[in-house]
């Protein structure tokens, strides 16, 4: 590829910018937005299509349109005669029909990872990667494996900051052939692919290496797909040399799901690392102001009454009866603002990193799990691990829970918390659930700490690799 | 699973009653929409959905036969229906209260053996189109045994009068029933084709020989979803033997996945043999001294942006006072609308394609004429229709206009002209009426598929031979 040009300033022509900029020369930007024309974005230019017009010389530029919708932007390329252009798709760069070269011009020339095996070496795969996969890849690396990171959309650079040096490589996705090649060249271990989306696991398993999937949802069970969204979740599941599911119950629906033996399958729950033990524990905001202080932390969803994290009525409710409400996420603020204007009681609290939340979280009396539950979005919960009733435990605050039955049976039985009746005294409730004390260590004393699970885990990709010699078809 | 009511008369409604008829007893449909209600589709009557609060369960089973399935079943569960299923291209999947979208395999099969010396080919497709089904009667014609597995609708659906070249026809409800069947059946070679591409990347999990019959290079649209791009790419990489309809498509093939060292077969979408036309009828200028052209195929009156959206391109043509008869499956409502839109503008229904031929025979020439535009050109330009043939097999000349792969060949059998719109169109149109074709003309060029079927049967032999290298 010759110099570039990013046709949108926008999330996915942030994207293509990260992911592109060290390897190529990125010369301006393009957008319809006459707001942003004439500004710059990562000190580069953002010009309209008249500029593009004037300056474009296909000998030495290339246009990639980094937007969902490609098709109107393609019909403005073909109208001042940019008839070869590049999309960026799902992340992967996709030439359109009149760029004849194959892939290869596309590529990037990335080293192919070759290693000493004097390690065990692992490549994580995923289109952002998130906290989960982090996490193993972070519980890895300390017990002494090579691990690295391919990545089809954002970088940890980019999406989470605090895990980038935990890498020993990171690699992006271009496109599908160079994927596929790197892989087969490399010589990983494993390969270790975590949905969503299940597509990178599809793809990976075009290649003759250990590959593992790690369903962190089993999306068909509680969302609209495409019939080839459903062949691609069962290929991935069916397809793959082992996988790795999040809670008991999601295995046991994957089983009859997909016809897979239980040998190769593995539970591994959405656990806590030993390392976000709080360093340091807060005074109480209730002893000060002898209010009740209620903490939320994860993504909250505007608009969509059928998500579990539409807090809108919920929150404002526990605000009227008198509870506080203080919420951390990371979504996007200027919804959070709204939520805050709901109500005095509800508070938005910012977004910090794993370990400072945990800290963070000390100041309240209890934590809330208490999500938007709705008939359709019920039994996803019930099979779902949700991370942040340990990430309360874990700063010793006690958990309030919703009508999960899961959710409840696990915070009753090791005595972290209790689940609120939304249609009873939700203060006093909440009042007799603060009551409840929460040990130091709990969670490692209980085994509920990722570190106590990954020598399970271990021992599954080791058999996972015994048996992948075995079996001829990768049926 | 009895008695069964279908929801969404749709193009998945209908389908699903095409593969479930014979088996179950199909009740009513129900619709969303309301100009269906009241109505029937297929002979069956179509109710609303608030009717279903009477349908007495658990007697009755509820499938849902929509790409919205999410948003139908939250319609069910509101009137306290918690149980009930989704047909999604064929697939069936169980929704309860306490698992969704579970794959359910109704159909109770045995695996297949062949008897001793018997060379078969299972062909598959979702609803099996002409293409499939012609290369079937050929080989079988040509001694194979030939087998028919398709997911979404038997030939019956569309193409009833190919039911009974086939040896054997199955179906499943499950990717992973058909897989099992597959695999443990006596089926020499599998082919597959597209469109969609799921079918073929399914069945590569088995440890057969798989043939990718590309009808459609979807990419070359260029509006694909990632998940499409990346089954269209396994489904020609990962096949042990390609089939494109032109060579050029070969090409494209070639360069994008990086093929090599692999069967590969051009073969276009040609007449199955050159039809005998008997005798031709008196053409329509011979009665009247204007001149009547003819267009046969489907036409879209909903999307501009359509290489079968016609209305300005027919125009041009009949403001010089060219008639223009068309025969179409598609929308008669349009069609009829179309034909209002000029005095030169002709609606002849439906005609089938034996009939056609000899029908045809009373024009002056036929139009393969598309709306092109930036987008479909590429796609446009990678072969050339089927209506080409058959024009010439009613000995008509062929218009073409601005297409090079349409031009190209036009020119090289001397069959017709390149319609310049920017010169005097009546003279070109004039001047190729004059274009005299030869009765049998495509069978001398070897432009039947009857004429490629030794070169098909090697095809075919040659993909057995090769190991499966997946």
């Amino acid at each position: 590829m010759k110099n570039i040009i990013l046709f949108c300033a926008g999330f996915w022509g942030d994207i293509a910018y990260y992911k592109l900029r060290k390897d190529r020369n990125i010369i301006f930007f393009v957008d319809n937005d006459v707001k942003k024309v004439g500004k710059r974005q990562h000190d580069i230019e953002i010009i309209n299509v008249e500029k593009l017009k004037q300056i474009y010389d296909d000998q030495f530029m290339d246009v990639i349109i980094c937007s969902q919708y490609f098709d109107e932007i393609a019909k403005q390329l073909y109208g001042i005669g940019i008839e070869k252009y590049y999309v960026i798709l799902d992340g992967f760069l996709i030439p359109n029909a009149r760029i004849e070269s194959t892939d290869n011009d596309t590529v990037d020339n990335e080293p192919y990872f070759m290693d000493s095996h004097d390690k065990t070496s692992i490549l994580f795969v995923q289109n952002t990667a998130c906290i989960r996969t982090h996490k193993i890849a972070n519980a890895l690396k300390k017990c002494g494996w090579k691990i690295c990171l391919a990545y089809s959309v954002a970088s940890p650079e980019q999406s989470n900051g605090e895990y980038e040096k935990i890498y020993d490589g990171i690699y992006a996705i271009h496109t599908i052939n160079q994927f596929i090649e790197f892989v087969e060249r490399s010589n990983f271990d494993y390969i270790h692919c975590s949905n969503e989306p299940d597509l990178l696991t599809l793809i990976s398993t075009q290649t003759k290496k250990v590959i593992i999937h790690d369903c962190h949802d089993l999306s068909s069970s509680y969302r609209s797909m495409s019939p080839e969204e459903m062949f691609i979740e069962f290929a991935a599941n069916k397809n793959s040399n082992g996988v790795i599911y999040t809670t008991e119950g999601i295995r046991k629906e994957a089983l009859k799901k997909f016809n897979l033996p239980v040998e190769k399958t593995f539970v591994l729950e959405n656990l806590i690392s030993t390392e976000l033990v709080p360093s340091k524990r807060y005074e109480k905001i209730s002893s000060s102001d002898y209010e009740l202080h209620c903490v939320y932390e994860g993504g909250v969803v505007p608009y969509d009454r059928e998500s579990h994290r539409y807090f809108e009525e919920i929150w404002t409710r526990l605000a009227i009866e008198g509870v506080h409400v203080h919420f951390y996420t990371n979504c996007e603020r200027g919804y959070c603002s709204y939520l805050e204007s709901l109500h005095e009681r509800i508070h938005y609290e910012g977004n910090f990193s794993s370990k400072r939340l945990a800290e963070e979280m000390t100041k309240y009396d209890v934590g809330l799990c208490v999500l938007n539950v709705t008939e359709k979005n019920r039994q996803y919960l019930e099979y779902a691990s949700p991370n942040k009733i340990q990430e309360y435990v874990n700063a010793g605050i006690p958990v309030a829970v919703g009508s999960i039955t899961s959710q409840k049976e696990f915070v009753e039985s090791n005595g972290f918390g209790r689940e609120i009746d939304l249609g009873g005294n939700i203060f006093q409730q909440l009042v007799e659930i603060s009551k409840i004390k929460i040990e130091n260590n709990i969670l490692h004393k209980r085994g509920l700490t990722l570190e106590s699970k990954i020598p399970h885990l271990i021992n599954f990709y080791n058999t996972c690799k015994n048996r992948s010699f075995i079996d001829k078809g990768k049926l | 699973m009895k008695k069964i009511i279908l929801f969404g008369a749709g193009f998945y409604g209908r389908n699903t009653y095409y593969k479930m008829k014979n088996q179950f007893e199909i009740l009513c449909f129900v619709d969303n929409d309301v100009a269906l209600e009241g109505i029937e589709v297929l002979g069956i009557p179509v109710i609303s959905a608030a009717r279903l609060q009477e349908i007495k369960r658990p007697e009755i089973d509820i499938i849902i036969c929509s790409k919205s399935y999410f948003s139908i079943s939250a319609q069910l569960i509101v009137m306290g229906i918690t149980e009930y299923y989704v047909m999604m291209e064929g697939f069936l999947y169980h929704c309860s209260k306490t698992e969704t979208m579970m794959p359910v395999e109704l159909s109770t099969y045995a695996y297949f053996q062949k008897e001793k010396n018997e060379k078969n080919i299972l062909y598959m497709q979702n609803a099996a189109c002409i293409r499939t089904h012609k290369i079937a009667k050929l080989m079988k014609e040509a001694g194979y045994k030939v087998y028919l597995l398709y997911t979404l609708a038997p030939p019956e659906s569309n193409n009833e009068s190919f039911s009974n070249i086939y040896n054997g026809i199955f179906t499943f409800y499950t990717m992973d029933g058909m897989i099992d069947f597959i695999e443990n059946s006596d089926f020499d070679i599998i082919h597959s084709s597209n469109a969609p591409d799921i079918l073929t990347n399914i069945i590569l999990a088995a440890s057969k020989h798989v043939i990718f019959d590309t009808h459609d290079m979807n990419s070359l649209w260029g509006n694909n979803s990632i998940e499409e791009l990346v089954l269209e790419y396994i489904a020609n990489v990962k096949s042990d033997g390609n089939i494109y309809t032109s060579q050029s498509v070969v090409e494209i093939a070639k360069r994008k996945y990086g093929i090599k060292n692999k069967e590969i077969l051009s073969l276009e979408n040609m007449i199955l043999d050159q039809e005998e036309i008997g005798e031709s009828y008196e053409k329509l200028s011979a009665v009247d001294g204007q001149i009547h052209c003819v267009y046969e195929g489907g036409i879209n009156g909903k999307d501009r942006e359509s290489d079968r959206f016609f209305e300005d391109l027919w125009k041009k043509i009949t403001d010089c006072g060219i008639h223009i008869h068309f025969y179409s499956q598609s929308d008669v409502l349009y069609c009829k609308r179309l034909e209002q839109k000029s005095e030169y503008l002709h609606y002849e229904g439906n005609v089938e394609s034996k009939k056609l031929v000899r029908e045809m025979t009373k024009y002056d020439c036929g139009l393969a004429i598309f709306h092109i535009t930036d987008k479909n050109r590429n796609f446009m330009e990678t072969g050339t229709a089927n209506k080409v043939y058959e024009y010439v097999n009613s000995k008509l000349p062929v218009i073409v206009s601005g297409l090079k792969s349409y031009s190209d060949f036009v020119k090289k059998y001397d069959v017709g002209i390149n319609l310049d719109f920017t010169r005097d169109i009546r003279e070109q149109i004039s001047m190729a009426c004059q274009i005299k074709i030869s009765p049998n003309l495509l069978k001398e060029h070897n432009l039947t598929m009857k004429s490629r079927v030794s070169e098909i049967v090697d095809f075919y032999e040659r993909v057995k031979k090769r190991e499966i290298l997946r």
